[in-house]
């Protein structure tokens, strides 16, 4: 396979290394980033060791002297194989394993049988395993929830991509990445989602360690690994499944679509881009009408979502209602379908903001995927995706089964796999340490055995060495064989090795070897900075990009037994970790107690910071815990401006909960981190409270940094620690009393420019100076201005009170050719338009100002009135131009699906809203009907150089 | 020098980095060596010079301050991010008085006086502000520019200064986020002019903490670290250029008279080899080491008293958030390029301090916030003065480039004795690397022998000849042991209040 090796020179030429790999050779992560390519920081001797343990030759050989140094690996357990794996799959890899998973470390086990007798075996054993339990292709529990678009972040963001490499591509981008090959032949949807639960199960050698992640997380993942993208990305969206038709008009609500009329456009739709068809992306609405094609009979469940409303309707029954002005979200029905041919149809409309329109589908005991390849736009027309016949269940033949356990013995297979029922082998082989003879061999390429190239001697594995990885075997062999073996190796050693066969070091760093690398002050011989290797670091991302590389790189590993209690270190690797999941994407995985907990003795066993943990003599418990407290609140030091809090991530970061410490950290550890913790973590966010042991409250338990630092330990290690002032936040309610009360901020609904203002009569509106409207009127509560005056203000806040409307689509004057012409759409400070700002009067009402100088009118916006309460709100608008009479000012006060006279003069507005204009010069109100929305117009005349002004008076 | 060599042998070696723990125990060594003089009873604190006194802020004023102002009458007006502003009569006096002039305004940022108005730079706009009808409260709230975006991302702040010497505003404008630019000239520098023009005037803005004027009027802004700031920095903003970060090039084509968009910059390089690469791009004047001085630079201010805040007439004066603190910056131009050194000046504010004013009693009103970021002092918010004691502190006035070394001058004649010893100091560069990713480690490490320390016959200024002096380096020298002459009310024998400058170096004088 040539081409691989090209592939793997490139991957290796990415990250600037040397390239070496061949074809078929097994990929050993440690060994390809630390033996061979990177700095070689991996000897010979070391490297050979490590692949003596990953290739499993200590499964076969007596390990003699290896024993001390080398890290055995079994393979997977195959007791029950037969229910997770497709047999079909299992005699393909059996007959030639690094084809069907290139870089496996399984040997070709059946190397030295000619062709046929090849076929026969693998096929045998396949029936052998087979009869281990029954196969089937089964979805997994939930699998209609799972969203294979969500599982592609959790594989690309937990730590699969680091050690298996882009989840599309067969070829690693690294040379220590090992593809997953076709898992969807392999895996039943039902038995990965098992697998990836725990790993752990089959799998005790942790290679391959269990990853933290919740159900919903864990579905979404299998289904981005084994439902082709075909069926839920890409492809789909390019499918035409509908015809469609699509009206240029604005609702509130999905509209009777029978009594629209002719349709501005019609034809087929390309996947869901009702945008591009409708040619607009606000105020239209859509009907799309094909046919579904049912695979079978049974139970169909839909997904709907929608930006703004939606309706599903199979066979013309209403299957889900998505209807109402909203963000996208998603709703789920379900209907009982015989197989063939169905109506199926969506109607949609889109008001204004964000459009968005999906449909998914799970037919009945199959996943969830995109519903496009099931519809046609006509009733003959194919559908993308045809029913594949189920394929028939793989009948095991007793005689065949049989061979294939005699053949599984033969061939050692039960060397490295545990199978119930199989017999066990009794190591056989040669010790290692016996082997020092093919150590100046093993570079020759006719060796036969089980680092030769060729089909190995008869019953030897193949294991598709390449010279290098010879060469280093023969090395360790070599050890093995000297005196120098018989000496235990020394901690860092054994630490290193474990860290590297079980690839921690995949993330990690310890002792400058391994993880991303962060760019810190290596010099190469020149003195020239080696900045970290580019490819490898964006593997590693966080949520926050204000935690620079602590919320992105997995915390190194030097000194870890010193920063974590033991307690903690057994646990996090038993478990996994789940501190780091506010700030950090990459999970810390758990592992088998087999490999875990001499790793974490090792660890455990780095020297300790010696500190001594202060008395705090002269204060009582209750006061130390209570300074404790302040200290970490926000009229302290403000611990929680970036650490959560007992669960509370408070204005925080997100960063650690202090509450956790106790139960993670040596207690001599964190006080010598929190007095300096650039002297752990150099370039830390993390400052240093006490700079040198100065202290910023003298006050606090007699100003001695040392006990201040022990009374947030001890408040922190409280069973329910009363929390800190400043990690709740209390609304910030505005109340107008004498005056009207201003808050110009972002609001929900009036844009980032916003100006809200609350009369004393709990009436209240919000101005939009960026599109010169009144763009919202509410009654009652005025605003709470805790979002924006708490931590750093972020987002947008809508109002607190209720009966919220908006008088105004766009600025409320225009100049018009007629009274019913279309009104200008065009942003208006496009069109040249300045905001003016505001006055305000006595009363501290204001008046806003605006001016258009192209069109040569100033307008002014008095709002308030001296009635304000009843009527609720007057507006009082002034119009100038200073250059001669004009006419077709038009005066616009309302846009909604229904306006009504009634008989005082008022016109109700959307049914609850009242509104009228009075004022010399100023028309009758006349309502005009443009793209399908009422709009309440008036006209008015402006004299010859002078102002115009007329009232507007809302109620509601 | 033995010392020096092993630690640069240390240094050198390829692969993983074992030096900096070997240099750090290196440096603390020297740093200890000095024999020195007797140390006198007391030793002077910050406190003994400049003096920080509270104003009683009234309970109802939840003040963030955000910006500040000396008014006409003995009167200063404080804005804050809760968007009021309050004037205060007499603030340094038994019983100042407070008005609330306004409020509803939109974080306000920046403030400055001129014929009656008071202008007021918020997120969206600049505005001025009048109280027409006398009872104290501004009842004209004028849009004054808007030639810019807000997205709604909390990060888009606007920082205004003072007026310029031809009428001009400026205003800094954030990121949206630490990274892009969402809308207009979100990551640049405006002029607002007297005519009511919003110009874009200099591009690579990322996340500034305050503006204002070096005493002959050069424009100086903070930034902060971040992506392409390596550390918080001290940077001038002149018409055309590019201060560091491209996330606003995009707005290039909406301000034809900046001309084309410069070369990005590349990232994982240093500020020394980009200058070369980028005409545009003008070098930060003082870079402060991350957590060393301070490590959110906000305020900028200059001593125009001419000696009533002591002895730094001329100086640049910038505020740190996270640490409360007052940073002093004596800078130099050289080559056309401002560069300078940075000192700790004054800590113990109350909150993260911000905003900052130099009222004409030649005292200096701070204001500071700490919500979203926190701040070693404690406080939601601060307003306080600090005012010179008359006592004469002993520091470096200033430090200045030389081409072999710097100058160091002095508020007070050294001891030749001690400051002619070459034990006295200690000297070592480093830098940041200029990348997109957020901040950066400190890089490129190596000490500075100093070869010879030379006195001037007045005691107040010392020439240091130094080796391994590097452009795009940060200098920082210290100096333990020189020690005071005796003085006027000066004592001899005293150590410097402040030991230690870091000197940016973007030109070395030729």
């Amino acid at each position: 396979m040539p081409s691989r090796s090209c592939r793997a020179l490139l991957a290796a030429l990415i990250v600037g290394m040397a390239a070496g790999a061949l074809s078929a050779a097994p990929i050993v992560a440690g060994f390809e980033r630390f033996g061979r390519h990177a700095d070689k920081s991996i000897d010979r001797i070391e490297g050979g060791l490590l692949l003596l343990g990953e290739l499993g030759c200590v499964n076969c050989h007596q390990a003699g002297a290896a024993a001390a140094h080398v890290i055995a690996k079994a393979g997977p357990i195959l007791d029950r194989v037969g229910e997770r794996i497709d047999p079909a799959w299992i005699a393909t890899y059996l007959r030639d394993p690094a084809a069907a998973r290139p870089g496996t470390t399984m040997p070709h086990a059946l190397a030295s049988l000619d062709d046929g007798a090849r076929a026969r075996t693998s096929q045998a054993i396949a029936h052998y395993l087979a009869s281990t339990g029954e196969f089937s292709r089964g979805e997994f529990p939930g699998a209609q929830d799972a969203r294979p678009r969500d599982g592609v972040p959790i594989y690309d963001r937990v730590g699969c991509r680091v050690c298996h490499g882009d989840r599309l591509s067969s070829v690693p981008h690294l040379p220590d990445q090992r593809p997953l090959g076709d898992l969807a032949a392999k895996w039943s949807p039902a038995a990965l989602d098992a697998f990836l639960q725990n790993p752990l199960h089959t799998r005790p050698s942790s290679r391959m360690p269990g990853f933290p992640l919740d159900d919903g997380e864990r579905r979404h993942l299998v289904a981005a690994l084994l439902l082709p993208e075909s069926r839920w990305g890409g492809v789909a969206e390019q499918t035409v499944a509908f015809e469609a038709k699509s009206w240029n008009q604005t609702f509130g609500a999905l509209p009777d679509f029978a009594a629209l009329g002719k349709p501005d456009r019609a034809g087929p739709l390309q996947g869901f881009d009702v945008e591009g068809f409708a040619g607009r992306t606000d105020g239209f609405c859509v009907q799309l009408s094909g046919f579904f094609h049912a695979p079978a009979k049974g139970r169909y469940r839909f997904d709907l979502a929608s930006d703004d409303g939606s309706r599903l309707l199979v066979g013309g029954a209403t299957v889900i209602d998505n209807d109402g002005v909203h963000p996208h979200s998603w709703r789920s029905g379900d209907i009982e379908l015989d197989a063939g041919i169905h109506e199926i149809g969506v109607e949609f409309f889109e008001a204004a903001g964000q459009c968005t329109l999906e449909l998914d589908v799970a037919a009945p005991g199959g996943s969830r995927e995109s519903a496009l390849a099931f519809i046609t736009p006509s009733r003959d027309a194919k559908p993308a995706r045809t029913s594949r016949p189920a394929p028939p269940p793989f009948a095991v033949d007793a005689g065949l089964a049989a061979e294939g356990k005699q053949a599984f013995a033969t061939h050692g297979c039960a060397s490295c796999h545990r199978l119930d029922g199989a017999e066990p082998v009794a190591l056989k082989a040669a010790d290692l340490s016996q082997l020092k003879t093919l150590a100046g061999k093993a570079n020759a390429a006719n060796v036969a055995g089980c680092l030769g190239q060729k089909p190995a001697a008869k019953g030897a594995p193949l294991y598709g060495l390449d010279d290098t990885q010879r060469e280093a075997i023969g090395a360790a062999l070599a050890f093995l064989a000297s005196p120098a073996a018989a000496e235990a190796p020394a901690r860092e050693r054994a630490i290193s090795r474990s860290l590297t066969s079980l690839n921690c070091l995949a993330c990690h760093v310890r002792d400058g070897k391994g993880g991303a690398i962060p760019a810190v002050a290596i010099l190469d011989d020149d003195g020239e900075p080696i900045l970290k290797e580019p490819a490898r670091d964006a593997l590693f991302t966080g949520p926050i990009p204000e935690m620079g590389e602590e919320g992105r790189l997995p915390p190194t590993l030097d000194g870890v037994g010193d920063k974590l209690r033991r307690e903690f270190l057994d646990e996090v690797l038993a478990n996994g970790g789940v501190d780091r999941r506010a700030t950090m994407h990459t999970l810390m995985p758990k592992w088998h107690g087999d490999v875990a907990k001499p790793l974490a003795a090792l660890l455990a066993d780095d020297p300790k910071t010696d500190i001594t943990i202060p008395a705090i003599a002269g204060h009582a418990e209750a006061e130390i815990v209570d300074k404790g407290r302040d200290l970490v609140g926000s009229k302290g030091l403000g611990c929680i401006k970036c650490h959560a809090f007992a669960g509370d991530r408070g204005q925080g970061l997100g960063a650690i909960d202090m509450t956790r410490f106790p139960k993670r950290l040596r207690h001599e550890w964190y006080l010598a981190y929190v007095e300096n913790p650039q002297r752990f973590r150099p370039g830390t966010r993390m400052p240093a409270a006490w700079p040198e042991g100065k202290v910023f409250y003298p006050d606090i338990l007699s100003g001695d940094a040392g006990n201040q630092i022990e009374s947030v330990w001890r408040y922190v290690s409280l069973a329910k620690p009363r929390p800190p002032v400043g990690l709740g936040n209390d609304p910030i309610e505005l109340i107008a009393t004498d005056k009207p009360v201003i808050y110009r901020n972002f609001i929900e609904g009036a844009g980032p420019r916003a100006i809200g203002i609350g009369f004393p009569e709990r009436v209240n509106i919000a101005w939009d100076a960026e599109a010169f409207r009144l763009a919202l009127v509410w009654k009652g509560s005025f605003i709470d201005a805790r979002r924006h005056w708490s931590g750093r203000g972020e987002g947008f806040q809508p109002p607190m009170g209720d009966a919220v409307f908006n008088p105004d689509a766009g600025p409320c004057v225009a100049i018009l050719p007629a009274l019913d012409a279309p009104w200008p759409v065009e942003n208006v400070r496009k069109r040249g338009g300045r905001f003016g700002g505001y006055a305000l009067d006595g009363k501290g009402r204001p008046t806003f100002r605006w001016s258009l100088p192209a069109e040569k009118i100033a307008v002014r916006e008095m709002i308030g009135g001296e009635s304000v309460g009843n009527p609720l709100l007057q507006r009082t608008v002034t119009v100038e131009r200073n250059v001669g009479a004009l006419e077709g000012l038009v005066f616009r006060a309302a846009v909604a699906d229904a306006i009504e006279p009634e008989p005082d003069g008022f016109w109700r507005v959307a049914g609850f809203w009242r509104v009228r204009v009075l004022g010399a010069g100023v028309g009758p109100g006349k309502v005009v009907t443009i793209d399908g929305k009422k709009e309440l117009r008036y006209s008015v005349k402006l004299p010859h150089e002078a102002p115009v002004t007329f009232q507007e008076e809302l109620s509601w | 020098m033995v010392i020096f060599v092993l630690g640069r042998v240390a240094l050198r070696r390829g692969g993983v980095f074992v030096a900096r723990g070997v240099l750090a125990l290196l440096l603390s060594i020297i740093g200890t060596a000095p024999a020195c003089a007797a140390e006198p009873l007391k030793k002077p604190t910050e406190a003994d010079f400049y003096k920080i006194e509270q104003l009683s802020i009234p309970p109802d004023a939840f003040l963030e301050v955000g910006a500040l102002e000396w008014l006409p009458d003995n009167k200063i007006a404080v804005a804050s991010r809760r968007g009021e502003i309050w004037i205060v009569s007499d603030p340094a006096g038994e019983e100042p008085t407070w008005t609330r002039f306004a409020h509803g305004l939109h974080e306000v940022l920046g403030l400055a006086w001129k014929d009656g108005w008071l202008y007021a730079t918020q997120r969206p706009e600049v505005s001025r502000l009048k109280d027409t009808d006398g009872d104290g409260e501004a009842d004209e709230i004028e849009t004054v520019a808007d030639g810019w975006g807000v997205s709604g991302d909390y990060h888009e702040y606007a920082f205004g200064s003072k007026f310029d010497a031809e009428g001009n505003l400026w205003i800094v404008l954030c990121l949206t986020g630490s990274f892009s630019s969402e809308v207009p000239f979100r990551g640049w520098a405006m002029r607002v002019t007297p005519d009511g023009r919003t110009i874009p005037t200099t591009s690579g803005v990322r996340s500034p903490g305050g503006i204002g004027f070096d005493c002959s009027g050069k424009v100086l802004y903070t930034d902060n670290q971040g992506p392409w700031n390596g550390s918080c920095a001290l940077k001038e903003l002149r018409p055309g250029e590019f201060v560091g970060h491209p996330g606003g090039f995009k707005w290039y084509d909406l301000a034809p008279e900046m001309g084309p968009k410069p070369t990005e910059p590349k990232s994982g390089s240093r500020w020394a080899e980009e200058m070369k690469r980028i005409p545009e791009y003008r070098p930060a004047v003082v870079v402060f080491p991350y957590d060393l001085v301070g490590k959110s630079a906000a305020g900028v201010v200059c001593d125009a008293t001419e000696g009533k805040f002591g002895p730094f007439a001329g100086q640049v004066f910038v505020t740190d958030q996270s640490h409360s603190v007052l940073m002093r910056c004596s800078l130099e131009t050289i080559d056309g390029i401002m560069q300078g050194a940075c000192f700790p000046f004054r800590e113990g504010f109350g909150s993260g301090s911000l905003a900052v004013q130099f009222a004409p009693d030649g005292s200096l009103y701070v204001g500071g916030t700490n919500r979203g970021w926190g701040s070693r002092g404690g406080g939601d918010y601060a307003l306080e003065r600090l005012v010179f004691t008359g006592k004469l502190p002993f520091e470096i006035r200033a430090m200045k480039a030389l081409p072999d070394g710097f100058e160091l001058e002095f508020t007070s004649p050294v001891d030749k004795a001690t400051a002619a010893d070459v034990k006295s100091y200690a000297a070592r560069g480093f830098t940041y690397i200029y990348q997109a990713d957020y901040g950066s480690p400190v890089v490129d490490e190596a000490p500075c022998e100093i070869v010879r320390a030379t006195p001037s016959a007045d005691g107040l200024k010392v020439r240091l000849e130094m080796k391994n002096l590097r452009e795009g380096v940060i200098h920082e020298l210290k100096c333990p042991g020189v020690r005071s002459a005796p003085s006027g009310a000066l004592a001899a024998g005293l150590a410097l209040l402040h030991d230690t400058g870091w000197y940016t170096l973007n030109r070395r004088p030729k």
